[in-house]
């Protein structure tokens, strides 16, 4: 249509010959549909991960659910009796329900930390819920990518609020949020991966200000709950 | 010059009293008596209550009040006798010792026991029961009849209506210390020991010579065996895992480097510029593919 032919006297044959603002506009139209298109499929990835990573099988649950239904636990479940090995935490009030990873400690002496920034790292050589001490997790506040870790939110959780760690079998322990404190990154941890003395689950994440020489932040955010049913 | 005197007089009066004292007890005998009453009621009489005659060679002192603990009278080589010369409603016994010969430097015990007299009718009353078993006679055994000097001695004592065995040496009373006494003895000689249990008396004697004496070994009554209790498990303490090595790790790092806005942005532009510049290249690729 907008193409015009350029015709020599002399010439047996045409050539259409494209204008130049034509082709940059062909052009910027394709790349705008590829990024657009990049952009609803990088979205949608996105959307369907936090989904099913945040809300697993729970999803619709807590999608749908009254607010105040998050905060009633034996909507979720009840404590089983017994030791078990926790294999999902979650966390109804902040949208949290990860896979637990078996962590022991690192060749630095840290505690092990989840390969998958979405789920969370239990310290497999301390306690274990349901028994004497306190069962600890760590989990990442953020990734490389600037994405958002599974614990990106936890200094937003409040003091009663619940926490349920569950076992394969489907049995599972409830826990209450009843101390939320700040730590140094070097502070002492004794106190908290203490493996008597009475149950509590430790949830560790990073916090403050991020330290480049040490490659670290300078906080740790260190959320405890004690058992509620 | 006058502590010279009084040295030189100290030191003959250390040589010349042993030899006195040494005198005296050569010439004279020695008697031990010793007064005690059984059978006492809240009335009763004491010891001290009666009194004791010494006849015989000049006995030293010739009467006196009975003590249980014993008074010790001096007597000339002779017979002599001792008698409680105020019963009042006792009966007086006698032990072995306390009529006889006495030599010079040698040394009796008498004892003499006060008991409630026995009577069929009156006050005080105090039946006998015939057929109540009659225990036997108070005896004393010399388990070794030749000691030396410092070595020990020792008589056991049987029978007796009693429980309380009372012993008697010349130098010493044992009271109350059961049917066996060992003791030792100073000098050498015949040395008399007198067991008392209850108004029954009985004597024993021992020689004592310079000499140590080898005594053979003493066989005494074997008493019987008991059942040896059971042998039960002894508590182990459990053994609690030890925790001295359990490391605490530290804090995790959950974190990575936060991102900023200008590295975002750059991000969004070079992977757009990226896209762009390699477009053309990814369709030819991806037609070729297709055709």
């Amino acid at each position: 249509m907008h193409e015009r032919p350029l015709l020599l006297p002399s010439a047996k044959t045409a050539i259409l010959v494209q204008p130049t603002y034509l082709r940059y506009e062909w052009y910027v139209r394709r790349v705008g549909f590829v990024v657009g298109l990049f952009c609803v499929l990088v979205g949608a990835a996105d959307l369907s991960s936090r989904l099913l990573d945040s809300g697993g099988e729970d999803a619709a649950f807590l999608a749908f659910a009254p607010a105040a239904a998050l905060g009633n636990p034996a909507l979720i479940g009840s404590s089983t009796p017994g030791i078990l090995l926790p294999a999902r935490l979650r966390i109804p009030s902040l949208g949290v329900n990860a896979r637990v990873e078996s962590v022991g400690i690192k060749a630095d002496g840290t505690m092990g930390t989840p390969q998958d920034f979405k789920n969370v790292s239990w310290y497999s050589l301390g306690a274990k819920p349901g028994g004497e001490g306190s069962t600890v997790f760590a989990g990442h506040v953020n990734n490389a990518l600037a994405q958002s870790g599974v614990f990106e939110q936890l200094s937003q959780i409040k003091k009663g609020d619940y926490i349920t760690v569950a076992d394969d079998a489907g049995r599972s322990k409830i826990y209450k949020v009843v101390t939320i404190e700040e730590y140094a990154a070097n502070a002492p941890t004794e106190a908290l991966f203490a493996t008597r003395g009475q149950e509590q689950l430790v949830l560790i994440t990073c916090d403050g200000e991020w330290i480049p020489s040490a490659r670290t932040f300078d906080k740790r955010l260190v959320v405890i709950a004690k058992p509620a049913y | 010059m006058t502590s010279k005197v009084l040295g030189l007089g100290a030191l003959a009066l250390a040589l010349f009293v042993p030899s006195f004292a040494f005198a005296q007890t050569s010439t004279t005998g020695l008697l031990n008596v010793y007064v005690q009453v059984t059978n006492q009621s809240g009335t009763a009489y004491s010891p001290n209550n009666f009194t004791v005659a010494l006849s015989g060679q000049s006995p030293s002192p010739t009467s006196f009040q009975g003590s249980q603990s014993g008074t010790l009278v001096s007597l000339q080589p002779g017979n002599y006798s001792a008698t409680v010369t105020n019963q009042y409603s006792y009966s007086p016994s006698y032990s072995s010792g306390c009529t006889g010969n006495i030599s010079a430097g040698q040394t009796q015990t008498c004892v003499i026991t006060m008991a409630m007299a026995t009577s069929t009718y009156g006050w005080p009353y105090n039946p006998q029961y015939p057929h109540y078993p009659q225990p036997q006679p108070l005896t004393c055994r010399t388990d070794t009849p030749t000691v030396g000097l410092g070595q020990s001695a020792r008589f056991t004592s049987v029978g007796g209506p009693g429980g309380t065995y009372n012993w008697y040496a010349a130098s010493q009373n044992f009271p109350n210390i059961g049917p066996v006494l060992t003791t030792t003895f100073q000098s050498s000689g015949t040395h008399t020991v007198t067991v008392v249990n209850a108004s029954q008396t009985a004597t024993c004697t021992v020689t004592v010579t310079t000499s140590y004496v080898p005594q053979p070994t003493p066989t005494y009554p074997t008493y019987p065996t008991y059942p040896t209790y059971p042998t039960y498990p002894s508590y182990t303490q459990p053994t609690y895992p030890t925790y001295t090595s359990y490391m605490y790790p530290r804090f995790p790092n959950t974190g990575f480097a936060p991102t900023t806005g200008a590295e975002m942005a750059f991000a969004v532009v070079f992977v757009m510029g990226a896209s762009i510049a390699l477009y053309p290249y990814a369709r030819k690729t991806f037609a070729l593919a297709v055709r």
